[in-house]
This record gives structure tokens, C-alpha cells and sequence, in this order.
């Protein structure tokens, strides 16, 4: 069995990892950053303001999170604007605040345009759990040239250099009897084990604030799942793909670039609206997915010309959230109609933007793709 | 007298005034004309802002056409302090020792007050980059909670995204649908509701 998987996202690597333990030839085609690659490193399974405690994760779900720098433990995370807040998993360079209850934090005092410790440290040090748990945060500088103007990322690629790297470790070194760890803006390098070696090195926990999208953890992201794709040994291409054609019996995958692909199976995980999957088609105003292919898109339960006016589509009796509740409809992991065609992460329709549930949907429509 | 540009209301309150001083029999003449608008007293160089390259050009040339000869004041609080020599809102862009002189001197005691007098959070990320900063530093200023700052953040946000969804279009809704996921991912749809 041939399957091709669209967008290597969370979703549609766990759909190629799961297709390629089911036994089948597997090739993944992907083209633009979507949501993983914009995400903030904590793994949610509903958002995490309607969180009802820990989801019980398959043991498959747990292994492949893991395999792309995912701890899969309960844990309280805090964003670059001092917010604590639980997850169910994160990015294991993100800082888990949870053991360090009633200890003293330094928050890495850099001169940059997007991380103000003095605000961070005011804002944790007021929530409930800081004053409850005794848990002190305390700004400290950490002396570094030339950080701040770079972007972010750009920051955080330089602590992959061993060398760059040392002279941050020098500073935080430096904390050590002052502070029981070390709270860190989304700049702890973009290779997924930069941040484990910083942390040997300087003796004490530490770890990052929740990244902005194109952040720090959507880079590690990336490059944790381009080695796991090739160690699983699945094919990968980048190229934008233009349409999904049902033939008999196989399915020819079209490229922009005029090539095509023949499959038997095809897994859709190109993302929703953020992620550039579905998009507004102004002229129609309605939405339509960014390629072309036989499937049906849904809002709220509801064929996408339901929600097309003369004037455009409805937001104003939908709000902004009909951006994320738009998606393809579906009968169990397969698209509704077209039974080879699977579909996983945030274009199925009504799927909350979180980061687990893409992973094990992704794993549901690899699995049924794959058999 | 209702609406009118920024360049005509004094115009307009001059000729208005000096009905009203004809009225009261006040016959000294108007001084309207000749006097300077706070920070039109004389023209500086922005350039001359940048302090060699530590200010961004483009961030010092908006502040000039923002304050005149008062960016000078907002230049001395960056010579106290340097820390306020740090961009709050990229697109403008606007620079916190601007934000902090509006709250401080100009009665903005919101993030839209900072934004009608600095245009922090109307460029082309709508304030998803610098709201929740900027609340939390009014709610610093002001001694209020980092809570009310970051509700205050969320209200910006979400008035700025109800005036743009009137008229989305294909690239925009993917812009409007990442700033609710970062949203989301930095303070919550009900900030303080989902703390621990």
C-alpha cells in the first residue's frame, strides 16, 4: 500500500509515522510552516482554559510525542506575558514550574524587545499559585551583546553553537546559590537537545517561557520531525500540491510544478485556516481548502455555503471563532465520500487548535490509512 | 460644531472663541494663530534621535511626527533609563519610554488611550505582538494588578479584531486566525480564569 501524506505538521508526521508501522510505503509532501511549526511548545489536548485534568494518551501517542521532544507528563508552564498556566505535555526545553513550588526563580534579565523580565518576574510572582506555594521570581541579569535586536529564533539558533552557548552558561553560572533555577525566554537554541546540554552544564533547572508563533519550539519542532521522518525511513518532498484526483482504484497526487504522484491512500493534514489548509475564497466567499480535492467542508456541523452570504462570509453571527471551526467533514478518520482519503489535525472540522489531539488524530488516520 | 480633522479643530476653536469673546465684549486679539501646539515650539532633527544607531531611524522619525520638540522628553527618560530605549510595538513602531510618557503625561490610562496617541497595535498585527506588554506596563505605572493589565490587553485585541473582520479577506483571515491561536497560547481567552 501507497500512502501519501499532505503537510507535515503534528498530524501529518504522526500520520506518516503510524502508516509506516502499519507496513505501508509511506511519502510525505509538504510545503508552507503551519501551525506546529508556529507553535508554543505546550501539547494541549482541549485548550487549556477548558482543560478538565489529564487525558489518558495511547502508549503509541506518549512513544512519538517523546520521539519529537515531547514530555507527555502533567505540567504548569508560563507564557513571555508572566501567565501560569497547566499543560499536558510540553516541549521539553519549556520550563516545567510545577517541582520547583516554593523555590527562588531568576528570570534572565536580557536587553530584548520581546521579554521584559521586570514585568514577567511582577506578573508570576502576583498569581495564585506564586503566593500560595511561596515561589519567588526575581529578574537577573544575564549579560550578553548583541541580543537585542535579533529575532528570537535567530537567538535561539546561536545557542546551538557550543561556543555561543558557553557564554551563556557563564552567566547563568553565576546564579547558582542565588537562584534555584532558571527561567528563560523562547531562545534556548533551536536543536532539540541545546537545552538539556545548558542545563548539565550550569548545574540548575532551566528552561524557556512558551514561545510566540515562529518561536523557538516550532524550529525544534521542525528539526525533531525531519529526523524521525528520515529514521523511519519515509520519503519527504517540499512542494506546494494542487489537487487530490480520485481515479479507479488509485489516487494521483497533483504538484504545482505539473509532476504527480500515484497512491492508493492519501491523508490530508494540511491544517485549518492558520495553518493555510482551508482558505477564504473572496470571489465565492465561502471557504475552500487550499487544494483541490474530493471532500466536503463543514462549519458547526453545516456544509461551508451555509455560512455565505451576498456580502461575504458570516462573521458577524459566528465571530472570529468560525475561523477555527471550519474543517472537512468526516466519517471516523476518512473524509465523508471519498473513503481513501483521510483526514487528520486542525482540518477536521470543529477540532480545537491543540497540539495532542492533531498527533493522535494524526496517528488514527495513518493507522487506518496504512492497514 | 460636530467631527472635524485634527488639522481644522483649532480653526475651528478659534473662530469659535473669538464669537464667544465678541460676545463678552473682549477685544483683545486673538493669540490662537501665533501660538506653538505642545511640541510645535521648534522643529528637531529626528535623526538626530538615534543616539548613533542605538534608536531605530524609523522609530525615532514616527516619534518626532508624533510629539515635535516634546520627543525630546521622551528622549531624556531613555537617557535616565536605558531599559526604556526597548520597542514595545514593532509595526509603528512605538518605543516603552513613549508608552510610559503617555500614561505618565499624557492621561492614557488604557492600552487604546496608549493607542490613540501612539498608534501602538494598528499595524499589520493588530496588537497580538505588544498589547499584552503594553497593559502590563499601565497596570505597572498605575500600581493596578498584572491581571487587569492583561484584561485590558484582551479588550484591546478584540476591538481591533471586531473592526477588521467587517471586511476580512483571504490573507487576513489567516492572519486573524493566528492572532487568536497566539492569543490563546500567551493569556488566555479569560485571562486570570485559567490560572492555576
Amino acid at each position: 500500500v501507497k500512502v501519501v501524506v499532505v503537510g507535515a505538521g503534528a498530524a501529518g508526521t504522526a500520520a506518516a509515522w503510524a502508516a509506516r508501522r502499519a507496513g505501508a510505503e509511506v511519502a510525505v509532501v509538504h510545503d508552507r510552516a503551519g501551525a506546529s511549526a508556529l507553535a508554543s511548545g505546550a501539547a494541549d489536548w482541549d485548550r487549556w482554559q477548558a482543560s478538565t485534568g489529564q487525558h489518558a494518551l495511547e502508549a503509541d501517542a506518549v512513544a512519538l510525542a517523546s520521539a519529537l521532544g515531547y514530555s507527555t507528563d502533567a505540567c504548569l508552564v508560563c507564557t513571555a506575558s508572566g501567565v501560569l498556566r497547566p499543560a499536558q505535555g510540553r516541549d521539553r526545553a519549556v520550563l516545567d514550574l510545577a517541582p520547583l513550588a516554593g523555590r527562588r526563580i531568576g528570570v534572565a534579565d536580557l536587553a530584548r524587545d520581546d521579554w521584559d523580565a521586570e514585568l514577567i518576574a511582577r506578573a508570576l510572582s502576583s498569581s495564585a499559585w506564586a503566593r500560595t506555594t511561596e515561589t519567588r521570581f526575581a529578574p537577573r541579569a544575564v549579560a550578553l551583546s548583541d541580543v537585542q535586536h535579533a529575532s528570537s529564533w535567530d537567538l535561539a539558533a546561536r545557542f546551538d553553537d557550543p561556543g555561543q552557548r558557553e557564554k551563556l552558561a557563564a552567566e547563568l553560572v553565576k546564579g547558582r546559590g542565588e537562584v534555584d533555577a532558571w527561567l528563560c525566554g523562547p531562545w534556548l537554541g533551536t536543536a532539540p537537545a541545546a537545552c538539556e546540554a545548558l542545563s548539565q552544564r550550569v548545574e540548575l533547572p532551566l528552561g524557556e517561557a512558551l514561545s510566540p508563533p515562529g518561536g523557538a519550539a516550532g524550529a525544534r519542532f521542525e528539526s525533531a520531525r525531519d529526523a524521525l521522518l528520515e529514521h523511519a525511513g519515509v520519503e519527504t518532498r517540499r512542494e506546494t500540491v494542487s489537487e487530490i484526483v480520485l481515479g479507479s482504484g488509485r489516487i494521483d497526487v497533483l504538484f504545482a510544478g505539473g509532476d504527480r504522484w500515484g497512491a492508493d491512500r492519501v491523508v490530508l493534514a494540511l491544517g485549518g485556516v492558520a495553518a493555510g489548509g482551508v482558505r477564504l475564497d473572496e470571489a465565492r466567499a465561502r471557504f475552500e481548502l487550499s487544494l483541490g480535492a474530493p471532500v466536503t467542508l463543514q462549519v458547526d456541523g453545516l456544509s461551508t455555503d451555509a455560512v455565505s452570504t451576498l456580502h461575504g462570509v458570516d462573521f458577524a453571527a459566528h465571530g472570529a471563532a468560525l475561523l477555527e471551526q471550519v474543517g472537512i467533514a468526516t466519517v471516523g478518520a476518512a473524509a465523508l465520500g471519498a473513503p481513501s482519503v483521510f483526514v487528520a489535525g486542525d482540518v477536521m472540522a470543529d477540532r480545537p487548535r491543540t497540539w495532542l489531539r492533531a498527533l493522535v488524530t494524526g496517528l488514527h488516520a495513518g493507522r487506518a490509512a496504512g492497514r | 460644531m460636530i467631527g472635524g480633522k485634527l488639522a481644522s479643530y483649532r480653526l475651528f476653536a478659534e473662530e469659535m472663541t473669538d464669537v464667544v469673546a465678541r460676545r463678552l465684549g473682549n477685544t483683545t486679539p486673538s493669540k490662537t494663530h501665533v501660538s506653538p501646539l505642545p511640541g510645535g515650539d521648534e522643529t528637531i532633527d529626528p535623526l538626530a534621535l538615534t543616539e548613533g544607531g542605538r534608536i531605530d531611524p524609523m522609530a525615532a522619525v514616527r516619534l518626532e511626527y508624533r510629539h515635535g520638540s516634546r520627543a525630546l522628553r521622551v528622549m531624556e527618560r531613555i537617557a535616565k533609563n536605558p531599559r526604556e530605549a526597548r520597542v514595545v510595538c514593532e509595526c509603528e513602531p512605538v518605543l516603552e519610554a513613549e508608552v510610559r510618557y503617555v500614561v505618565e503625561h499624557e492621561l492614557a490610562s488604557s492600552v487604546e488611550d496608549v493607542s490613540r496617541r501612539t498608534r501602538l497595535g494598528l499595524g499589520s498585527c493588530g496588537g497580538m505582538r505588544c498589547a499584552a506588554r503594553c497593559g502590563a506596563i499601565i497596570a505597572q505605572i498605575k500600581d493596578r494588578s498584572p491581571e487587569s493589565g492583561r484584561r485590558d490587553a484582551l479588550r484591546f485585541v478584540e476591538w481591533t479584531r471586531k473592526r477588521r473582520l467587517a471586511a476580512v479577506g483571504p490573507e487576513q483571515a489567516r492572519q486573524e486566525a493566528l492572532a487568536l491561536a497566539h492569543l490563546r497560547a500567551e493569556i488566555g481567552d479569560e485571562p486570570g480564569e485559567g490560572e492555576p
